[in-house]
């Protein structure tokens, strides 16, 4: 069981294009994996097992018919409960949606559906991809597979832990100011935050209109390129979706770094926040792997974190009051306590506070993108900390704040979290890469020469 | 009930925010005051001419 549950999406797919490997053995497997250990994680909020069996057995009719669709056909994935599924109810982890049945999928769900990927279920998240980690909303919180009494990030918390776990070797969760970047850090595996626009919003609850992204999450790099590959494209439903061409994100994987010039932003983690001592010795130690296979390092300067993280939170909560006014004027007590204390600033905001924050928003996009210029890919922190013990609410908080994420959702650029190793205390470390917009190719790459020549996503935690 | 508390139940019902318990009048307290610190992190000084992110299109482009 070991086995299967630790296959990369690529070897996973390469089994069953062989049929060496059964869509619905695979599919039963994970269940069976999912059913012993997940009671102890919590990834799942609601599992789709009928569905499941129904997509592999359909998978597995078509691929012996000679009708192999592509990398996910036959791969079992989650997607995190604030993504459509027609039929199958969106919660958004929270009481106030808790019956809310979708009635059509997703712009994502519908691409997975066509790739012939296995839907195993609906992963937890923070309350609205916001408030958390919480003991008081109608399902528990994830909990990280590395260590359960630890946060294992946010908020696509469940699809960070389900990975981990070896529950799949695929998941969607989405970020509006880090919250794919986050729990992939946290949780030692690989998670996307492409070029604003690169993939669709349709169909998915809405935090932040202008901020939010949907992305790939996997345990490795290469399945990650696979997994973006299927969702990323053109969608005129989202007024926000680029039409830029989507390329094979996994052209480059393999090309190495030489000559390639990377920028380092260590003004964020030394200067802006000073991170923990291992995190940030991990960060240099990427880089200077990556020096030695011919890279050009070269240290960059932006400007201050909190300008952007400043013009993040503005955007991110007067957006998000807009859409969560009308429920906390007639329910507010059927949010959890984090969610409404999170929300509560975006009351106080003017009109001006906010065209003025995204005035702002629009010279640091320009001020980023001119730092960039002079290099291919940039590299940070992604979170100054390893997870915190969960049910520590005052340092959960302290952490929250402490992360270089919310840049890149301010300026749209494609950032892509990866593991750096771990900490003495057995959780992991990471760090982020970051491209130019529409430029994911180049980050993959970076990020693929790193992970070859490191062990680290294929590590996996001992569940017990 | 205090001059400032009844300040802030003005601002709360202005905002259409009646249902309130205890706890959170607390919590909309502490709102505020977040919400004073991150606006005070946005510059005021920016040139006219700089417009906001996402503008205005009155269409697809060709």
């Amino acid at each position: 069981m070991t086995e299967l549950a630790h296959l990369s999406l690529a070897q996973a797919s390469a089994l069953i294009r062989s049929k060496e490997l059964s869509p619905v053995d695979y599919t039963r497997a994970l269940l069976g994996h999912i059913d012993i250990h997940d009671a102890k994680f919590n990834a799942f909020l609601r599992q789709t097992p009928d569905m499941a069996l129904q997509q592999a057995k359909q998978a597995e009719t078509d691929i012996e018919a000679g009708n192999w669709r592509g990398a996910l056909h036959g791969i079992p994935y989650g997607l995190k409960d604030i993504i459509d599924v027609e039929g199958v109810p969106t919660t958004g982890h929270s009481k106030i949606l808790a019956d809310n049945l979708a009635r059509t999928d997703a712009f994502v769900t519908q691409r997975l559906k066509a790739a012939g990927a296995v839907l195993m279920g609906k992963l937890s998240t923070h309350e609205f991809a916001l408030g958390g980690p919480s003991f008081d909303l109608p399902w528990p919180p994830a909990r990280n597979a590395w260590n359960r009494d630890y946060f294992p990030g946010g908020s696509s918390s469940g699809s960070g832990v389900a990975l981990a776990a070896g529950f799949v070797p695929a998941a969607l969760g989405t970020d509006t100011g880090g919250s794919v970047r986050n729990p992939a850090s946290m949780c030692g595996i690989v998670g996307m935050k492409a070029t604003y626009g690169r993939v669709s919003r349709r169909g998915v609850l809405p935090l932040a209109y202008s901020l939010d992204h949907i992305g790939p999450m996997t345990r490795t790099v290469t399945d990650n390129a696979m997994l973006l590959g299927v969702i990323a494209g053109h969608d005129p439903q989202d007024p926000g979706s680029a039409r830029s061409a989507v390329p094979d994100f996994t052209a480059d994987l393999d090309k190495g770094v030489d000559g390639l010039r990377i920028g380092v932003i260590r003004r964020f983690y030394t200067v802006d926040f000073e991170a923990d001592a291992e995190m940030a010795r991990s960060i240099e130690d990427a880089v200077q792997i990556l020096a030695k296979q011919g890279a050009e390092i070269h240290e960059i300067d932006p400007g201050p974190l909190v300008d952007y993280t400043s013009a993040n939170r503005v955007i991110l909560l007067s957006e998000a009051y807009a859409i969560h006014e009308k429920w906390l004027q007639e329910r507010p007590a059927d949010y959890g306590d984090l969610t409404r204390e999170r929300l509560l600033p975006g009351a106080f905001f003017r009109a001006v506070d906010y065209v003025h924050a995204l005035r702002r928003r629009e010279v640091l996009r320009h001020q980023f993108n001119a730092c960039m210029a002079s290099v291919d890919v940039a590299i940070t922190a992604s979170s100054m900390d390893p997870a915190c013990p969960i049910e520590d609410a005052e340092l959960c908080e302290k952490h929250y704040g402490r992360q270089a994420r919310a840049p890149f959702n301010v300026t749209g650029n494609p950032a892509l979290a990866v593991p750096t190793g771990f900490a003495s205390t057995g959780l992991p470390l990471s760090m982020q890469i970051i491209g130019k917009p529409f430029d994911e190719t180049t980050v993959y790459r970076v990020a693929r020469a790193y992970e070859r020549e490191t062990e680290w996503t294929s590590r996996h935690p001992v569940l017990g | 009930m205090s001059q400032d508390r009844d300040a802030l139940q003005r601002e709360a019902e202005q905002a259409g925010l009646t249902q309130f318990s205890e706890k959170h009048w607390a919590q909309f307290a502490k709102a505020k005051a977040s919400a004073e610190q991150l606006v005070s992190g946005i510059p005021r000084h920016l040139h006219v001419y700089e417009e906001p992110a996402h503008t205005f299109r009155a269409s697809e482009e060709a």
